[in-house]
C-alpha cells in the first residue's frame, strides 16, 4: 500500500491504515509504504483533539497486532522534512531509493491510496 | 484475465473515475472479466441513485450501473466511507434515522473485506484516484 | 514489469519525480488526465521526460492530450495510445503502480 498524502488535512492516511489493517486482518502479507508528506505521520507528540480524530500515530502503531509486514518510510522524504531516524517509532524500516524500487518489485499488488 | 478497480474520487469533481469508467469498459469490451469495481473514500459518490446530470457531463453513476448489469460487474461501497458521506441503502437509512435512501440499485454497502477479496481473486488491480 | 500510471501534473505534485526513482527495465509509463502535461515538450519536466523516454516505454492517453490541447506539444518518444492499449499495457505488465496527486 503506497500513500504519499500528509495526515490529518485529508482523510487519506486514516483511510490507508484502515485497509492495511483489513489487508492484515485477512492474512495478507502486507507493508505499508510512506512516501512524501505521509511520512510526516510517523512524528511523535501527534496530539489531536479526540473529538476531531484519533492520533494516526497511536492506530499505526497497532498495525502489528492487524498483521501488517512492515510500516516502510523513504529516506528521502524524511531528510526532506527534517526527519531523524530517531524521531521514528522502532518498528519503521527506512529505504533508500534502490530499496524502494526493490520493495515495489517484491510485491505483487500495489493500491495506491 | 481477471481485474478489480479501486475508485476513489468523486465523479463530479475530479476526472479519475471517468478514466475508471473508460478503462473499465474497454476491458469487458476486450474480453476480459472485471470482477469487482470498488468504490472507497469519495469514490462512493460513484454508487448515488440522487445524482442529477444538468449538463453535456456523463452520468457516472448510471454508466457504472448499466456496465455492472450488462456484465455482470460486481459494485461495492466501503460502507464506511459511504456512511460519512450519505450514501446509504434503505436498511442504514431506517438505522441512523435519515430521510432517505441514496444508494443506487445494483451496488452493495460492505466492508473492506470486498476489496481484499478482489485482491486475492484478481490477476490485476488497478488504483484510480486523485 | 510494472505499469506506472501518472494522473498529476509535475508542476503541481512531486508523483513523476518520485515515480522516476524507480523505474527499471521493462517497465512502461502511462500518462494520463493532469499526468500528460508531464510530456510537455518545452516543459521543466522536458529534460527528465527525455530521460525516461530513454529507458522505457512511455505512452501518453490520446484523448486526455486532445483534451488539454497538448497533442502537438509533446516530448519525442511520447506515444499517444487510445484505453485499448492501456489495457493492453496493464494485461502485459505483471503489476500496475498509481500515482495521482497526493
Amino acid at each position: 500500500m503506497l500513500c504519499r498524502s500528509a495526515p490529518y488535512g485529508s482523510s487519506r492516511v486514516r483511510d490507508a491504515l484502515d485497509l492495511a489493517m483489513a489487508l492484515g486482518a485477512f492474512e495478507q502479507a502486507v507493508s505499508l509504504l510512506l512516501m512524501d508528506d505521509a511520512v510526516l505521520m510517523l512524528l511523535p507528540d501527534q496530539d489531536p483533539s479526540p473529538a476531531v480524530s484519533k492520533s494516526l500515530l497511536k492506530v499505526s502503531g497497532a498495525l502489528e497486532t492487524f498483521g501488517v509486514s512492515a510500516v516502510l518510510a523513504d529516506a528521502d522524504a524524511l531528510a526532506k522534512r527534517g526527519l531523524a531516524a530517531t524521531d521514528l517509532p522502532e518498528d519503521v524500516t527506512v529505504l533508500g531509493t534502490a530499496e524502494l524500487a526493490e520493495t515495489f518489485a517484491r510485491h505483487r499488488l500495489v493500491l495506491s491510496v | 484475465m481477471i481485474f478489480s478497480l479501486l475508485v476513489q474520487e468523486s465523479p463530479s469533481s475530479r476526472q479519475s473515475s471517468y478514466s475508471a469508467y473508460r478503462f473499465a469498459r474497454e476491458l469487458v469490451d476486450s474480453g476480459h472479466e472485471l470482477f469487482r469495481v470498488f468504490f472507497f473514500r469519495d469514490g462512493v459518490h460513484n454508487a448515488s441513485a440522487l445524482n442529477c446530470v444538468t449538463g453535456p457531463e456523463p452520468d457516472l453513476p448510471r454508466l457504472w450501473q448499466e456496465l455492472a448489469e450488462a456484465h455482470r460487474v460486481d459494485l461495492v461501497a466501503c460502507v464506511g466511507s459511504a456512511l460519512r458521506r450519505g450514501i446509504i441503502d434503505a436498511g442504514e437509512a431506517a438505522r441512523y434515522g435519515r430521510p432517505a435512501a441514496s444508494l443506487r440499485t445494483g451496488c452493495d454497502l460492505s466492508g473492506l473485506g470486498q476489496l481484499v477479496e478482489a485482491c486475492i481473486r484478481s490477476d490485476r488491480v488497478l488504483s484510480f484516484g486523485g | 514489469m510494472t505499469l506506472h500510471i501518472l494522473n498529476a501534473s509535475p508542476f503541481a505534485d512531486p508523483a513523476l519525480t518520485q515515480c522516476a526513482r524507480v523505474l527499471a527495465d521493462g517497465d512502461a509509463l502511462l500518462l494520463v488526465g493532469d499526468g500528460t502535461y508531464a510530456a510537455l515538450e518545452d516543459g521543466a519536466f522536458a529534460h527528465l521526460m527525455q530521460g525516461i523516454v530513454g529507458l522505457i516505454e512511455v505512452c501518453a492517453l490520446a484523448e486526455d492530450c486532445q483534451a488539454r490541447g497538448i497533442t502537438a506539444r509533446l516530448c519525442a518518444g511520447v506515444r499517444m495510445v487510445g484505453y485499448r492499449e492501456w489495457v493492453e499495457l496493464a494485461v502485459r505488465h505483471e503489476k500496475s503502480i498509481s500515482w495521482f496527486g497526493a
